[in-house]
Formats: structure tokens, C-alpha cells, sequence
């Protein structure tokens, strides 16, 4: 009824515009330097995935167990974000904003959730399609009428959440935008002092 | 010997991750250690969550599971937005 061969297009829309959410939802939450991680995290793992897409089909019954190992990689990234900024921190600045300055929100518990919640699935469809392909049953009602739109309705799901962690205000963002503007005050008070008193020795001079 | 050190020094780091990660949670869900353990399934109590918080038990993964779904998409007492840290 609900099959991939039924609903191909929806089903393939609804998972190749993921993407393009996240890049919308990393310019609205630029100035948020924990979400702006996780999205660039998760655009890069949308990418390979997006490469590796052509030869995970030639997989053909063993493609659900590429399809648990790149969720797991999803989870991870999410769920241990900020071993990953510690891992990076020393080669990349962000990271090490972030790790100094991590924040976890609720979006993130959420959509690490839902990752996890994607992983049984696969794991319940590769247990399906085996049982099928050994003759150990005749059909694969799993795999044919629930595996495709459940995983729909989690790309959804997942998309919104990103909408929403992009537009609201973290407190320890509100913190770092503070501080930040704080200390670009202070170096322009610095310089303007600096240049009132070499002017005044350049009058005192003459 | 070496690779068992290594794999239990691995398995300490996730460990604390994800302690670090409860809490922050919680945190930010806006919900205190006692609400929490209530809604929880089996519910536990406020010493547990504590102990998951701090890294001296290890959270069991179908609570970790729980506390992903009731912090994420639900919401305790309004979270003040506060500033973390008093510098200024």
C-alpha cells in the first residue's frame, strides 16, 4: 500500500530536500556557534551520504546494513558533538569555541532521538529482507508498507526540529555575543585611548 | 593488555559524554532532577539522576532513549534565559 514503488517521488523528495533545509537552517542560526557546528556536521554527513547514495543501491539485500551504519554515524555526530569539537578543537577555531562554550538543547536530544528511533528500523527491515531471502518467509510487509513513509515522517520531523533550533536564542549563545561585542568595545575604547595620548605627545612634542 | 586500556579509556570519555549531555538536557528542557526521574519508565529518583549527571552510574540506554523523547519534545517550567556566567 505504501510501498517505495508507489510513492517514489514523495519519498525520494522528502529525502534529497533535507539538504537543502539544513543549509537554509545554517544561515538563519549563523551567529549560533553550537548550532552552526551541528548543521555543518550534518551537511557534511548529508553529502557523503548524497555520493555514497549510487553504490549503496548495488548493495541490494545488504543495503540496510549501510543504511544502520550511516544513521549510527548521524547519532553519533549528534549525541557526542562536543567530543568531536574537543577531537578538533586545536585545528579548528569553531571547535574550539564550541567546546569551551558547549550547549546540548532539546532540538538535539530530540533529533538524536529520532536517529535512533531510524537505526531500529533499518535493523527491523535487514531482519525482514533476510528472513525473506533465506525462504524463511514468503513476504515483507515491514519493508514494503512501514519502512518508507515511517522514515518520511522522521526526515520531516527532523527538518522542523532544525527549523526550530535555528531560530531560537541559546542562553550561552547570549552569553558569547555579549562577551564578544563587550571586547570589541574595549579594543576600540583601547585604540581611541591609545591615539588620544600619541596625539597628545605629538602636541606636547611641538 | 594495552588494547584493553585503551578500549575502557574510550568507553570512560562516551561515558562522560554522555553524562554531560543529560544534563545539559535536562537543563535546557527546562525540567528539575525530581520532575525528570518522574517521568521516567521505571521513574527513578533524584540521587539517580544525579548520579547519571555526574558520571558515576552509567545511564542505561533504553533511559537515555526516554530522556531524548520527554526532554525533546516535551518541556518542564519555563527555562529562564539566563546568562550563564556573571562576567559582566
Amino acid at each position: 500500500m505504501f510501498s517505495y514503488e508507489n510513492y517514489k517521488a514523495l519519498y525520494d523528495g522528502v529525502a534529497f530536500f533535507i539538504t537543502p533545509i539544513n543549509f537554509i537552517c545554517l544561515l538563519i542560526a549563523w551567529k549560533s556557534i553550537n548550532t552552526r557546528m551541528l548543521l555543518i556536521s550534518l551537511i557534511t554527513l548529508e553529502a557523503i551520504d548524497t555520493l555514497l547514495t549510487g553504490w549503496s543501491y548495488t548493495l541490494g539485500n545488504n543495503y540496510h546494513f549501510y543504511g544502520v551504519f550511516i544513521c549510527s554515524i548521524f547519532l553519533f555526530t549528534v549525541l557526542f558533538r562536543r567530543l568531536l569539537a574537543k577531537l578538533l578543537s586545536k585545528h579548528v577555531k569553531l571547535c574550539n569555541d564550541v567546546y569551551n562554550n558547549f550547549s546540548f538543547s532539546k532540538q538535539e536530544a530530540a533529533i538524536t532521538f529520532m536517529y535512533f528511533i531510524v537505526v531500529i528500523l533499518h535493523v527491523v527491515a535487514l531482519i525482514e529482507v533476510k528472513l525473506y531471502q533465506y525462504d524463511i518467509i514468503d513476504v515483507f510487509p515491514f519493508r514494503n508498507n512501514v519502512f518508507p513513509p515511517s522514515i518520511t515522517i522522521l526526515h520531516l520531523l527532523e527538518a522542523l526540529m532544525l527549523l526550530k533550533l535555528s531560530i531560537r536564542h541559546l542562553p550561552i549563545d547570549e552569553y558569547l555575543q555579549h562577551f564578544k561585542r563587550r571586547l570589541t568595545n574595549d579594543r576600540k575604547l583601547e585604540g581611541t585611548s591609545s591615539y588620544r595620548s600619541s596625539a597628545e605627545d605629538k602636541k606636547d612634542r611641538s | 593488555m594495552k588494547d584493553q586500556n585503551h578500549q575502557a579509556g574510550i568507553l570512560k570519555t562516551l561515558w562522560k559524554e554522555l553524562a554531560v549531555a543529560v544534563k545539559l538536557i535536562r537543563e535546557d528542557s527546562g525540567y528539575s532532577k525530581s520532575e525528570l526521574g518522574k517521568k521516567l519508565v521505571p521513574s527513578v529518583s533524584e540521587e539517580t539522576i544525579s548520579a547519571w549527571e555526574e558520571g558515576h552510574e552509567l545511564i542505561p540506554i533504553y533511559q537515555l532513549l526516554l530522556i531524548c523523547f520527554v526532554c525533546g519534545f516535551t518541556s518542564g517550567k519555563e527555562s529562564q534565559t539566563t546568562i550563564k556566567k556573571s562576567a559582566y
